[in-house]
């Protein structure tokens, strides 16, 4: 186990459109929530404080709030947030955030997307531990309701 | 002193990925992930670092709950709280999956429309 691997968090995709196609999808609330699987208040724009709700059954009403950083179209989407599965009972408002960005690279056949969350050195044991045990349930029961909803919309 | 540490206070407000970001706590993470209990002695042996300040270290190590410190005769022995790294560990692993199941989701969905 390395500092960086406890640290960060990479993804990297390789999606079979173009650039501006997987923008909408990132950039548009509509097209985001769709399958992020949440509601949002508001628009994506820098400096935007967005409520995300979660829409699906068995973790419904769970709200994360997004503060979007940047948003270069067709490049880069940034934002800030606590990582996982809010608890009620616990004040955020004072604990670090991790950074989320989305970056987008043209590549053969389509469009390579990057997601880099960086900044959970930042975020304690405690939090952590909770993030964990809310998160197992909830994105089981996520992930089957968000088929369900792709195999509909085609 | 150590073992009267409240590791459980420490543990709650601090950030333990921080306090493996330096390399001589985590070769000292290392050397203790065999599962045995290491004396100073031990865990200083090879290494450039001073024993005084490998116990420094393993006083940092210990505020995060990552590893616990006792006395065997006269000796003062140092452990590692497997389970304080492996939550650590799961609760990134939980993380990244979460990312994968939504960029899968994301790509179920943009793709779809062109086939």
């Amino acid at each position: 186990m390395m500092p960086a691997e406890m640290s960060n968090i990479e993804k990297r995709i390789l999606l079979r459109v173009p650039r501006d196609r997987v923008w909408r999808a990132l950039a548009d609330v509509e097209e985001f929530s769709k399958w992020f699987g949440v509601e949002c208040d508001a628009k994506f724009e820098p400096g935007a404080r967005v409520r995300m709700t979660a829409t699906k059954k068995g973790y419904q009403g769970m709200v994360v709030y997004a503060t979007i950083e940047r948003m270069e179209p067709g490049v880069l989407l940034s934002w800030r947030w606590h990582p996982g599965a809010p608890k009620l009972d616990v004040d955020y408002s004072k604990e670090p955030t991790t950074l989320v960005e989305f970056r987008l690279e043209d590549a053969d056949g389509g469009t390579l997307l990057t997601v880099v969350e960086t900044g959970f050195d930042q975020i304690s044991l405690a939090r952590r531990a909770g993030v964990y045990k809310d998160n197992n349930q909830g994105w089981d029961q996520q992930t089957e309701s968000l088929e369900r909803y792709v195999g509909t919309a085609k | 002193m150590l073992g009267q540490l409240n590791s459980a206070e420490l543990t709650n407000s601090a950030p333990i990925f921080a306090a493996l970001g330096d390399r001589t706590r985590l070769q000292l993470v290392a050397r203790l992930c065999g599962g045995e209990p290491l004396s100073i002695t031990q865990l200083s042996a090879g290494s450039p670092v001073t024993r005084q300040a490998i116990t420094k270290h393993l006083h940092v190590l210990a505020g995060v709950g990552l590893v616990h410190g006792f006395r065997q005769g006269r000796e003062q022995l140092w452990e590692l709280k497997h389970e304080q790294l492996e939550q650590a560990r799961r609760y990134l692993d939980q993380i990244s999956r979460q990312w994968d199941e939504a960029l899968s989701r994301l790509q179920a969905v943009i793709e779809g429309e062109t086939r």
